[in-house]
């Protein structure tokens, strides 16, 4: 065993030069080893990995678990930053959401945009996804065509959509009146007159964009998967006599679901979260026609600095949330998950 | 040995010069808001501060917070938070309460008279307004945002309009003229705008028929009266009896400074003074177009006038100070360098001399803007709740009572008396 020892290294002499003080040395050391080293590298052996962990852990402490934390003892306080005087208040601020009918709306409204944006983009990512997947000319090119409306700043693309849907300046407008299937041009992120299945347009406007921006990262997951689809599969359905709809229904589809429910469960905890397009185009309204738990929190902390009850919303919502985090990770953990 | 020795007295000796020297040191620190070219706005306060460091051995940190900030930073500064010695503020009357005597804005009418001279000599009325709350003195005004009314004269001439409405009932009788449709009846013009901060758009009708906000004690909203909801039943005529304002503007994302700049409205009754400026830059082909006249009358002549003021902070006492963060208050508040200030940043002087200076009286717009200043009257905003209150946005009392009444989802009346009763319920929260 060749020990450097350090001091001596620098000196030039190793055990190897075969000078006597470091033959001594060496035997000191390794007479000193036989005794100690098991004991010290068995703690050592069990640090190691607590001292890989601990930047990790420790940035999750503060980046998440405290805010949380720090959130729910918020959530007890009738903190009001405007006010000098911020009583604890226990579940007074719970006691106000259960009673306040806007809650209800606008936790709907998040449910309706959360499950439609969902359900739409999971569809419309499927369909793009199987037609990617086919070997063909160009198709590497509108793969990164397709991904253009997830890797657009929500910003631009906010600001653009509104634009789309300006009552004046709107070319969906100009093309609907050229046809002559409108008279008058529509104020698509304003007009609560104009309703479909009970929600007014505005909502179903927003909605479209939020669809039209999710959708190409379920496309390109469920591609992934499709792509490790054995071939093998295919070839032997072949033999048997299946048809296409068959082989997509016995094959692609039963593959694809360790996917999809990862993609539904996490695209769902996103949803409810969301806050970009709805507060960007519309700030919420009309109405609250398109406003949703995210906006509505912030507004309430951040706009009215009532920071309290904006705390015991979040709570609720992280509650909510944590549901489904628990069925993904349920998922993704039982035995025999292909996740 | 001795050479050893002689360094470490030597460095002994800087140390406690630069001790001494940071322990006499003048600082302060100053917060302005962003306006206009960034590089211009930095090299502007750059060089105030060297000068003012020149003539008086104090430092200035200055630093200047994004608009979008403004309100949170001040938020916390009012309430012990971070807090510069003087800053470029508004909302003196909401952040003075907040304050409570201890943090946020520091009355200095103890200072005036000897550092400022007269106000109301210097000073428009209606812009001390915003500083003067419950027999204090915040700070002096720096820039002025009075609502004018704005109009197209290209269309006017086209109309046989040779001047300004001056009342309600011209404005309905002009709109009438100035609307404009196809053969098929589709409106491709409006007459009058309604648009922009709906809360703020709304206060400039209240006042002007006779209404208010709140009780003189600023205790009570005073909001439902008959004035009220004349001031918003005249709002949802104009766009459903009279059909001359469009009902987009119940739309959070409609753009009626775009829709004026593309032709699509005639008038815009309440408007910001930087519309000629934004118009300069977006649409400047039609800004020789583009005329203001002072506000409307109905039983008043009266309009919204923001503004904003360099005033000190509580923390400039609680760090000794209050004579240097005087200083380069009454220095930015000189003459010369309160016009450079107002130039860079394009703002009206509320200073009566410098709004005579010709860069006002040679411009037409700019003197209809100057023109509309003794009419101006600042928000009433004596209380925390303001905020909520006038919230432009979905959510905000004024806001919503207005998108409400404007798309015809509720009565006038319904909409003032729920939107007195939200007003009632924030206050009590104090």
């Amino acid at each position: 065993m060749a020990i450097a020892l350090p001091g001596l290294l620098e000196r030039g002499v190793t055990p190897q030069t075969g000078g006597a003080v470091a033959l001594h040395a060496k035997a000191m050391i390794n007479k000193t080893l036989t005794v100690s080293r098991p004991k010290k590298r068995m703690s050592r052996d069990r640090l190691f990995p607590y001292l890989l962990v601990a930047p990790a852990v420790i940035l999750i402490v503060l980046l998440h678990i405290y805010p949380i934390v720090r959130g729910a003892w918020l959530s007890l306080y009738d903190y009001t930053l405007l006010y000098p005087r911020r009583p604890f208040i226990g579940l007074g601020n719970y006691r106000e959401i259960l009673s306040d009918p806007k809650f209800f709306s606008i936790f709907l409204n998040t449910l309706f945009f959360a499950f439609m944006a969902n359900g739409a983009s999971i569809v419309l990512g499927l369909g793009v996804a199987t037609l990617l997947n086919r070997r063909s000319k160009g198709v590497g090119i509108l793969r990164s065509i397709t991904l253009i409306p997830w890797v657009t700043p929500p910003v631009v693309i906010a600001y653009v959509w509104v634009w789309i849907y300006s009552g004046s300046f709107s070319p969906i407008n100009d093309l609907l009146m050229r046809f002559n299937l409108i008279k008058e041009p529509i104020s698509f992120l304003g007009d609560t007159m104009i309703t479909f299945l009970g929600i007014v347009l505005p909502a179903w406007s927003v909605l479209a964009v939020r669809i039209w921006t999710s959708f190409p990262f379920k496309a390109i997951m469920f591609l992934a998967a499709l792509q490790s689809i054995p071939d093998e599969l295919y070839e032997s359905a072949d033999i048997d006599g299946a048809n296409r709809m068959q082989k997509f229904f016995y094959i692609t589809l039963p593959s694809l679901v360790p996917v999809g429910l990862v993609l539904v469960t996490l695209s769902t905890i996103w949803n409810l979260s969301h806050f970009d397009y709805n507060y960007l185009m519309t700030r919420g309204g009309p109405f609250d026609a398109t406003n949703v738990m995210g906006v509505y929190i912030y507004q309430t902390g951040f706009a009215v600095f009532r920071l309290g009850y904006a705390a015991a919303m979040g709570v609720i919502m992280l509650l909510f949330s944590s549901i489904l985090a628990v069925v993904y990770m349920w998922s993704i953990r039982r035995p025999g998950a292909d996740v | 040995m001795n050479k050893q020795r002689a360094s470490r007295l030597l460095l002994i000796a800087f140390t406690l010069l630069m001790v001494a020297g940071s322990a006499v040191a003048k600082e302060i620190t100053f917060w302005t808001m962003n306006y206009q070219d960034p590089n211009e706005q930095a090299a502007l306060w750059a060089q105030l501060a060297a000068e003012f460091e020149a003539e008086t051995g104090i430092k200035v940190n200055w630093e200047i917070v994004n608009f979008s900030q403004a309100r949170p930073k001040l938020t916390l500064a009012a309430t012990g938070g971070e807090s510069p010695d003087v800053a470029d503020q508004f909302w003196a009357y909401t952040y003075a309460d907040m304050g409570q005597g201890q943090y946020g804005p520091m009355p200095i009418e103890a200072y005036a008279d000897d550092l400022f001279g007269d106000l109301e000599d210097r000073w428009y009325a209606s812009a001390l307004q915003d500083v003067r709350y419950k027999g204090h003195l915040y700070g002096l005004p720096w820039r002025i945002d009075v609502r004018p009314l704005a109009y197209r004269s290209d269309f006017f001439a086209e109309a046989g309009l040779a001047e300004a409405p001056d009342t309600w009932d011209d404005l309905v009788e002009w709109g009438k003229k100035l609307t404009v449709t196809d053969g098929s009846g589709r409106i491709l013009r409006y007459g009058v705008g309604i648009g922009g901060d709906l809360a703020q758009f709304f206060y400039s009708w209240l006042w002007q028929a006779g209404g208010s906000f709140l009780n003189e004690d600023f205790t009570q909203p005073t909001l439902n009266t008959s004035e009220g909801v004349e001031a918003l039943k005249y709002l949802v005529d104009l766009i459903h009896t009279h059909q001359i304002a469009p009902r987009q503007a119940i739309d959070p994302s409609y753009d009626w400074e775009a829709e004026f700049a593309a032709g699509k409205i005639a008038i815009m009754p309440v408007v910001g003074s930087g519309l000629r400026n934004n118009i300069m830059r977006t649409a400047p082909q039609i800004v020789e177009h583009v005329a203001a006249s002072i506000p409307l009358k109905h039983r008043e002549r009266v309009t919204f006038q923001g503004g904003g003021y360099f005033g000190l902070m509580y923390a400039a006492e609680a760090r000794g100070r209050t004579e240097e963060a005087l200083a380069w208050l009454e220095f930015i508040n000189r003459e010369d360098i309160h016009t450079r200030i107002i130039q860079q940043a394009e703002q009206i002087s509320p200073q009566i001399a410098v709004s005579q200076l010709p860069m006002y009286t040679n411009d037409p717009w700019m003197k209809a803007v100057v023109d509309s200043i003794p009419y101006g009257r600042t928000t009433q905003h004596p209380h925390p709740a303001w905020g909520q209150i006038t919230l432009p946005e979905p959510g905000g009392v004024i806001y919503d009572m207005m998108v409400l009444a404007l798309a015809g989802r509720v009565s006038p009346e319904r909409a003032i008396a729920d939107a007195h009763k939200k007003m009632q319920d924030l206050m009590n929260r104090f």
